[in-house]
């Protein structure tokens, strides 16, 4: 069969690990869950960083671990390519020398190794950083040349291990953006592995969901938030996605009727989708004075309480759910029907071409 | 990134302490100095005992470096990246000349590798080839007390080293002498070149296992330390004349080098 087709079983410590993970060419998945889930020992396995105890995995119909036949091939040998979690640019090299490292390893002589990676890295855009060393790169730069990198040798599977864990919370939402990019231009197995649900939201296909060492639910992320099977998988159907229009000015105009102020980003003006997490919506029962510029008002739809927090969903033009401690509520005194003002700072919006 | 260092709240008990251990060390080289015959100086370190023995020194003390790196480095990759069983035995094992008195080494190199030593005598019968009272003697005294320093700074500082970026090497196609010679080694470089500068200075400095293995024997075997201790006996300002020679030839090769990789 083509594509993945991976039977990981393995013990490490107190990590049990048994998780099966299929994808096909052309298709992204993204591997969920929360830290400690087994999620990187998972990838660490599929590029022969890590032997599986026991399983099958397979590539392109070609078996790269099979204990049972006692195959294995070593990560040298794998059509694989991997961004690293902190993106692991060899920082005594330069941006180009990383990028040629692997043709180089795989045979080509220095002087074609180098023609192509100036061209993989004219066509992240990054033409101008080629003698650039990792450490004078932006995290949005760095997260492009070990794309780059990765792609070079031409894979037939690309991993991405947590690849925008390592950078901070205003640069992530562009980089993310890019990367949905750059990802539907490779046109192999794409897996991505990632604890951040919006990530996987975004730049996924399909969802594969681990916890504790296990799959607890798989499906797209249409699927996988219409019906969470856990209680983490439910976390990741408050993440608000509206849809809308963005404008020059850095304002989306949602489907709604309504106006959102946005921090501005990647994303090009049009069509867009806007991610909202319900913990970064704030809710006052008068108008909150010095305001910042999304702020609404609107009525409570529906109140429902989530273990130690409360799930306050409002009506009106901006539909979505906010998240509040137990004490807020009471110190709010919240019942439905009720009206309340909401905000939400521009920069805890992210914004996608949609 | 460029971190602004806040000025140092100093325990002034310190202090006393501090400059105690400056002077402890800085007085005897001014004794050495206030002694010194400068106006005979040239004469002093231009005869032959002097440059013999400091031609000596210096080559086998490079010599010595040179075969640590060439042995160390790799016996450090395999006790900081490799287990096996009796691992911690060969870690004792070569860290030992650094705790053992250099004359036992001395003794012991010449029951291995002497006329009539485990090694050395089918080595003499089959080929001739003698180590003791020879430069290749000195070599191997200074190897056997030196190589230790460079093993174990070695050995930390691939312990140190975030072998992630081997992983990364591996899947892009390096095999495992690629990775070896292009990350892992540049990665550890820092330490190799202060494990060789420890090792040198000690090998410089040898005195105990070369006297006893390899002899005293001006223009072979009479390294600087060997000469100094000779002319104390008999000519108290060429002794003072080599010991400021040698003291230059450290200082020279320690002054720039110290700062950068010895912290």
């Amino acid at each position: 069969m083509s594509g993945l087709d991976a039977d990981v079983g393995l013990h490490l410590g107190d990590l049990d690990l048994r998780v099966t993970l299929e994808a096909g060419t052309g298709e992204t998945v993204a591997v969920l869950g929360p830290n400690g889930a087994g999620k990187t020992t998972a990838v660490r396995s599929l590029a022969g960083l890590q032997p599986i105890d026991h399983g099958r995995i397979s590539l392109d119909g070609a078996v790269l671990d099979d204990p049972a036949t006692e195959t294995f091939v070593a990560p040298e040998h794998r059509p694989i390519g991997v961004v690293f979690q902190d993106h692991l640019l060899f920082p005594r090299m330069s941006a180009l020398d990383n990028v040629a490292f692997g043709l180089r390893a795989r045979g080509d002589d220095r002087r074609r190794a180098d023609e192509q990676a100036r061209s993989w890295l004219d066509r992240f855009g990054l033409g101008d950083h080629a003698d650039a060393r990792p450490a004078a790169l932006s995290g949005g730069q760095s997260q492009r040349v070990a794309l780059a990198r990765a792609l070079a040798t031409d894979p037939q599977l690309l991993l991405l291990d947590e690849p925008l864990s390592a950078l901070d919370a205003t640069t992530r939402t562009h980089v993310r953006a890019e990367l949905r990019h750059h990802l539907s231009s490779f046109d192999g197995v794409r897996v991505l592995v990632t604890h951040d649900p919006i990530d996987a939201l975004v730049l996924a296909d399909r969802l594969v969901i681990v916890e504790h060492g296990r799959v607890t639910q798989t499906g797209t992320p249409a699927e996988v938030t219409a019906r969470p099977a856990t209680p983490y998988v439910a976390d990741l159907v408050g993440i608000n996605l509206l849809y809308g229009s963005l404008a020059a000015d850095d304002t989306v105009h949602l489907d709604t009727g309504a106006t959102l102020t946005v921090a501005g980003g990647e994303a090009p003006t049009g069509d867009v989708a806007v991610a909202i997490r319900p913990r970064a919506i704030a809710l006052y029962r008068e108008r909150p004075a010095g305001s910042p510029r999304n702020t609404w008002s609107a009525p409570i739809a529906d109140l429902e309480a989530d273990r130690d927090r409360f799930r306050v969903t409002l009506g009106g033009p901006v539909p979505v759910t906010a998240e509040i401690t137990a004490a807020s509520v009471q110190g709010l005194g919240l019942e439905p029907g009720q009206e309340l003002w909401a905000s939400v700072k521009a920069v805890d919006i992210d914004v996608y071409e949609a | 990134m460029s971190r602004r260092r806040r000025p140092p709240r100093t325990p002034w008990v310190l202090l006393p302490f501090a400059v105690a251990a400056v002077a402890f060390i800085a007085l005897p080289l001014v004794g050495l100095l206030q002694r010194a015959p400068w106006s005979d100086l040239g004469d002093l370190v231009t005869e032959p005992v002097v440059t013999d023995a400091l031609r000596l020194s210096i080559v086998s003390a490079f010599a010595a470096t040179g075969i640590s790196v060439l042995v160390g480095v790799p016996l450090a990759w395999v006790l900081a990246r490799t287990s096996f069983r009796g691992r911690s035995l060969v870690r004792a094992l070569v860290t030992l000349p650094i705790f053992l008195p250099p004359v036992v080494g001395g003794a012991s190199l010449l029951f291995a590798f002497g006329r009539r030593g485990l090694v050395g005598e089918p080595v003499y019968e089959a080929t001739g080839l003698l180590l003791p009272f020879s430069i290749w003697g000195v070599i191997a005294a200074n190897t056997f007390v030196a190589m230790p320093f460079l093993i174990i700074t070695v050995e930390s500082g691939l312990r140190a080293a975030d072998d992630r970026y081997e992983d990364a090497a591996a899947t892009l196609g390096a095999g495992r002498w690629t990775v070896f010679r292009r990350i892992t080694l540049p990665n550890a470089m820092p330490a190799v070149l202060a494990g060789a500068l420890l090792c040198w200075a000690r090998a410089l400095g040898e005195f105990g296992a070369t006297v006893t293995f390899a002899g005293n024997l001006q223009g072979r075997t009479q390294t600087m330390p060997l000469a100094v201790f000779l002319a104390l006996e008999s000519n108290r300002e060429a002794a003072i004349a080599l010991s400021l020679v040698l003291i230059a030839v450290s200082l020279a090769v320690l002054v720039p080098l110290r700062d950068r990789w010895l912290r």
